[in-house]
Parts: structure tokens; sequence; C-alpha cells
């Protein structure tokens, strides 16, 4: 199996570019989510993995061979999408078979691989019925049992699961972590769901704008977003990004939020000691943090509080909530451990948890502790 | 004042029974949720509220009148769906003024009174800076703010609103929630919210109507659905991930119910054996654990718990502030939720611990809830 390696790659539609010139190494046997809103270029970006869509600029290679002028057929790829695609007047064995067939396998050959993917796919039940009155969650399998009996060097999926329905999801995507590590398929799913490509993939490639945003592990992603669009994008709920300013109290560096202020993160501390030049005064940035990194008390006992009042409770299951907290014009969330028992329309007293905090420039979005070591 | 009622109300398209003899009754002034997965008849509930659908059989009251018969547009009802329906040839401002000025409410609002108003609400769901914009340029989240901000303008006696925010991404939606909720229990107008969606049910319903099917599966408030679900349907729909289930069987054994899972012996808590009579001694049930109730124990600490099972990790799934390990035991496969990372391998074996005060047992047959 080999690594897909993409140079360059660029794709213009008219003036548009939809994909600017990516750089990227999927490894062999990875399974390698491509995140981003719609519109952000992980689908076109995928179809000219495949070879449906023409490349503009940029080359493709699956290992050492440039597949780049390849065609689909060439490139030994499989490819599921969100909407199945099977044949409808066909039934579940007929869909499976169907591409060992048109590569004129012997039926002896073919039977033998149905049957293998279909018990793998938990399929052999349902073998002779027709394709049209299955449920989603069957019809997908069956769609992934078709793409997966060619035995492809990579496995490309497009929103395969996007638009199930929640527990159908949860069960698909469990389904389909089983099938990457049974079969160690070099694997690239495009998705625009950040927990699917969190929960699922090894390393995620983050996009925007036809640009790459982030390539890193759900956790390098999650814990040390490289900039603003990264840190609101991963995660739910979503992270609150705020504007503070960095100011000196007696020689110590301090934020200031919703003016009041607070102790400034450690792990930053190295970025403006060693660039000092940049703080005559006031420095405003945006500041991230997530909301289960809030911690909240009823009354004002602690330093580096933040007061707000209680403007909505969402319960979640578990016992826990998820608050949204006025403070001003702004609206911060806040996710309790269930420990915390809120109250609405009263006062709440917040403590951010210092390591967590997260800087950002307040022009370019990027995260300030890119300019030291990551 | 406005107090929904259906009673005994069927549909049928054709053969299909899309409504099946539904009965429930909206308060005054209540968030009301109906919850189901698609095609369980929540949008047909919509439509019989709103007058676009007529039942086949059974009675519609609005505050204890019938209102089968009422016209539409005489119900003073607001709709918004999930599809928008906006003027494209309108402006955002335009398409929000629309029903203040519609033909039945003629010179009901002046000019300026209208301007307020579009004004007033804009803002509240943000959207302001787009009043001058064509339809045609905004985009799935904005056009649905807009339809939003159309049906709540007016104050009408029923709000409708079918998966109104199903297309804002999680940042509006987590803001949208909370406006439309503040709005809500400001204007106390009695709603109706049909959505997909466990979380948004959860977080926006006063009580939530499960559908499946056509059928009614439980009425209640989110804490008690969640503590009590009726059958093993309601159990799985709340959650996530969803309750873990496994066929078991009771018995008694030194005074106490136990469940056998598979050859795991799990001991119920005391006050299961009141009401877990004989009869129910030696049957197969359905045993319900949510996925936070089973934790991961290191070897040492083994002689600390009862109820231990010994099980593999199967895979791990990671989600920022949490984690999900989905297991085998004797068999079966399950998943823990954990907010903390633990110190564990895939296809090696660990210590498993049930916590029992909220293990749910349900009927095999009916997939009722006999316990608790």
């Amino acid at each position: 199996m080999p690594k897909v390696i993409l140079k360059n790659l660029c794709k213009k539609y008219g003036d548009v570019n939809a994909v600017e010139n990516l750089n990227l190494e999927i490894k062999d046997k990875e399974f390698f989510a491509l995140l981003g809103p719609s519109g952000c270029g992980k689908s076109s970006t995928l179809r000219m993995i495949a070879g449906l869509e023409e490349i503009t600029k940029g080359d493709i290679y699956f290992g050492d061979t440039r597949v780049t002028d390849l065609p689909p057929a060439e490139r030994n790829i499989a490819l599921a999408f969100e909407n199945y695609a099977l044949y409808t007047h066909l039934n579940v064995y007929k869909n499976i078979a169907f591409p060992l067939k048109i590569r004129k396998i012997p039926s002896e050959e073919i039977d033998k691989q149905v049957k293998e993917i279909a018990k793998f796919m938990q399929l052999t039940d349902i073998l002779n019925n027709n394709v049209r009155f299955l449920s989603g969650g069957q019809q997908q399998r069956v769609g992934v049992a078709r793409a997966l009996i060619r035995r492809p060097a990579v496995f490309l999926l497009d929103e395969p699961i996007s638009h199930l329905e929640a527990k159908l999801k949860e069960s698909m995507r469990t389904e389909l972590l089983r099938i990457h590590n049974d079969l160690k398929v070099t694997t690239i799913y495009v998705t625009h769901d950040q927990a699917e490509a969190m929960s699922m993939a090894e390393r995620i490639c983050i996009m925007n704008f036809g640009k790459i945003q982030q390539v890193g592990t759900p956790k390098e992603c999650y814990g040390n977003p490289v900039n603003e669009f990264v840190a609101g994008f991963i995660g739910e709920p979503p992270m609150n990004l705020l504007n503070a300013s960095i100011l000196t109290e007696n020689n110590f560096l301090k934020l200031e939020v919703f003016s009041k202020k607070i102790n400034f993160p450690e792990k930053y501390a190295s970025v403006f000691k060693k660039n000092n030049s940049c703080l005559n005064g006031k420095k405003i940035v945006k500041l991230g943090i997530r909301p289960v990194d809030i911690r909240c008390f009823n009354t004002n006992k602690e330093d580096n509080i933040i007061e707000g009042e209680v403007n909505f409770i969402e319960p979640r299951s578990e016992g826990k909530f998820v608050i949204n907290v006025k403070i001003g014009d702004f609206y911060l969330l806040v996710k309790t451990d269930g420990t915390f028992k809120p109250e609405l329309n009263t006062k709440i007293y917040l403590k951010f948890i210092e390591d967590n905090i997260h800087l950002f420039d307040q022009n370019t979005g990027i995260n300030l502790n890119r300019n030291v070591s990551v | 004042m406005a107090k929904i009622m259906l009673e005994e109300v069927t549909k049928t398209f054709g053969e299909n029974n899309v409504i099946n003899d539904l009965t429930f009754t909206c308060n005054d002034g209540e968030f009301f949720v109906i919850l189901g997965p698609s095609g369980a008849g929540k949008t047909t509930i919509m439509n019989l509220i709103a007058g676009l659908e007529e039942p086949t059989k059974g009675f519609i009251y609005l505050n204890d009148k019938v209102i089968n018969n009422v016209e539409p547009r005489h119900r003073n009802i607001a709709y918004a769906f999930e599809n928008y329906s906006l003027y494209p040839h309108l402006n955002v401002y335009e398409n929000i003024c629309f029903s203040l000025k519609s033909p039945i409410r003629k010179d009901q609002f002046s000019k300026e009174e209208i301007d307020v108003l579009v004004n007033e609400i804009a803002i509240q769901f943000q959207i302001k800076e787009l009043l001058n914009r064509s339809i045609t340029q905004l985009s799935g989240g904005q056009r649905q703010r807009v339809a939003l901000a159309r049906a709540l303008i007016r104050k009408p006696e029923v709000y409708l609103l079918d998966e109104a925010i199903a297309h804002l991404d999680a940042k509006l939606k987590h803001l949208t929630r909370a406006i439309l909720k503040g709005f809500q229990r400001q204007k106390r107008i009695t709603t109706l919210y049909a959505t997909p969606d466990q979380l948004e049910a959860v977080a926006l319903g006063d009580r939530i109507a499960i559908i499946n099917h056509g059928i009614l599966q439980q009425l209640d408030t989110p804490e008690k659905i969640y503590k009590y679900p009726n059958n093993v349907f309601v159990a799985r729909l709340f959650g996530e991930p969803a309750i873990n289930t496994f066929p078991g069987e009771l018995y008694s054994k030194d005074e106490n119910i136990l469940i056998n899972i598979n050859g795991t012996p799990l001991v119920l808590p005391d006050n299961a054996k009141e009401q877990l009579c004989t009869k129910n001694i030696g049957s197969h049930v359905i045993v319900g654990i949510r996925p936070i109730d089973i934790s991961i124990i290191r070897e040492v600490d083994i002689n600390k718990y009862s109820n231990i099972g010994i099980g593999e990790i199967k895979l791990i799934e990671y989600f920022g502030d949490s984690f999900i390990y989905s297991i085998k035991l004797n068999g079966f496969s399950f998943k823990i939720k954990s907010d903390q990372e633990l110190d564990v391998e895939i296809n090696k074996k660990v210590n498993l611990h049930f916590k029992m005060d909220n293990i749910l047992i349900f009927d095999e047959s009916t997939e009722k809830r006999i316990w608790p």
C-alpha cells in the first residue's frame, strides 16, 4: 500500500482558486481526514486524488508513481460517496459484485469475494434483498462493501455519513473505524463534521478557502490550534473567542478581559519576554478559551474572577450543563462537570483555567505561540 | 392564552398510518418539543396543527375548541420550516415584515411600527446588517435566521417551528437556541418545536414528546425521560453515545437479584427487590446501562469493587473533552465514556466496574421498562 503525496496542488474554477498550492503527505495505511466548512476545497482535493477532477497545477503521487495524468480506473482507488449511488434495480449481492463483474473475473471467484466482504460488513442475511428497501445504514454498508471488494490501494470517502441520523452515524463511525483497523487500507476521509474527523482520523488536515490551516493529530489540533479559525472550528461546544489586551502591571504581564485583570498564561510569557518591544502600553489580542476550560462559582471568593449573568442553561444528559453567560454584550459558553448547578438570571463567577488559554494575533489570527517552538 | 390539544388523531396517506391515535396536550406558554427520527411523523403533526393537513380521524383543539375545519389563515399560528420558503424576489427586510402587511392584517401596523418591529427582531437574531440584501445572496444559516425572524415577528397564539435551526453551524446553533429560548420565555407564546436532535430537544423543551412511527412513545420533562425512559427506543434516543443494551437473565441468589450478562453476574440495588417480583425472576430481559456508568479500574483496586467484568478494548475515539472506548465483553460490544484519557491499549484486557444505581431493565418482548 502506498503513501499519497500531493505536491503544489492547485484547482481553479474560472477565476476562483478552489485549492491553492496544497502540499500533503498521507502515510501508508493512515486514516486521514480532510476537514473544513463547505467550499473550503476538501471535496475538490479528494476528487483530484480520485482522478474525477482535472488538476490545474501540481502533482499527485501514489508511492513513487506519478498518477497526475492517469485516468481514475488506473489509479486503484475506491470511492464511496454520501449518496451511495447504488444500482436500485439490482439486489445487494449484484451491487457488491458489480466492480468485479465488469472486470470479467470468474463467477466462482466473485462469489467467494462477495460472501467474504458481506460477512465482514454484516450483510450476509440481506444479500438477496433489493437495495431500495434497505435502511440508510444498510445502504451505506452496501456502498462501502462495493467500494472495498476491489481491494483498492487507497480508499476515498466523501462525507459518507454526514446526513445519517445521530444514532446511525454513531454506529457507522465505529464500523468504518473497525474496517480500517482490520483492512489497513490508506483512507482519505472528507467531512465538514469536526467530531467525525476528531474521533476517527489519525491525522486531520483542516482547510479553509482552499488553503491548509493545520495538519496534525486530533489532539494537536484541539490542544494547540495554529490559528483562530482552527480554534473555533474544532470542539463542541465551540471555543469562546473574545477580545483581550496584554499589559504590564508592576513589571508583571497581565491579561485584561471584560475590563478585569487576570493572570497571564505562563506558556505565553516567553513570547513576550523575548520580544518586549511589542508591549508599549496595551496589545490587543484574541483570547480563546474552551467551554470546558472555565470553572464556575456562586461567590466571588477566588482571584482572577470574571463576573457574568446566567442567560440560558442547556441541560446535557449525564447531569452536565452548557451555560450561556452574558457579560456585557458578549455571550460566553461554559460547560460544567455537573457538580455546579446554575440558576437562570443569577450572577455567576468564572475562572479561566490559565494553562488552557489560547492567544491569537488580532489581525492575522495566528496563535501567538507560533513564534516560539510548538 | 393558547392550549393545543390533539385527541386520538390519526392521519393516513394512502395505506400508511403516518400518525396513529395520537393524544397530547401542549399547555399555554409551554415550549413543547416533538422529537423523533426522520419519518416519525413530526412534520405531519405540525401540518395538522397549522391546518395544512386534515386529520383522517380525531380532533385538534385550540383552547378547547375544535379547529379541524378552521382555515389555516384563521388559526393565528406562525410557522417556520426547515426549508425556509422565503420569497426570493423580496429582500430580507421585505421578507421579515411580509406577514405584517398581509391583507388580513391590513392597516393593523403603521409603516413606522413595522420598521421598529423589523429592526428589533433583526437585532435579536443578528441579521441587522443583512436587511437590505437579496435572499439569493444569503448562506443557508442566514436564510434560516431570516425565516425564523419572519415567523417570530408576529405575536400569534402559537408558534410552530419545524427543524427551524437545522442548518446553522455549531456556533450559531448555540447562540440561536439561547436567543430562541430567551425570546419564548419573554413572550410566553405557546411553541411547538420539531427536531430529530436530542441535544436540541433537551436544551429547549419544557417537555418533550417522543414520536416513532407516528406513535407517542413518551411525553415528559427531559430529566424524567433520561432517568425513566418508557422503552428501549426512548432510552437509546437520549444520551450520546447511546445507552448500551444487552440481553440478560434475571435470577436470585442469597437474597439478591442479579442479572446474568452472558456469564458476568451483576447485583441489582436493594430497592429492586420490591419492584421486581418473583414473576420476573428467571426471565430474559434487556439491560440498559449508560456509557458513563461503566468505568475501567486498575488491577490493584479490583477488591474495592463489586460488579466487575473483564472486557477487551476494541476502539478508542477522541472528542477533545472526552473519550469513548468500544469494549467487547462476553461477545457483546458496548461503549464507555470518560472525561479522562485512560491508560489502556487496543486489544488489551481491562477490568470493568458496572455502576448499578442507574441501570435500566426492559422486558425482552415488549421492550418496555420494568425497572426502575
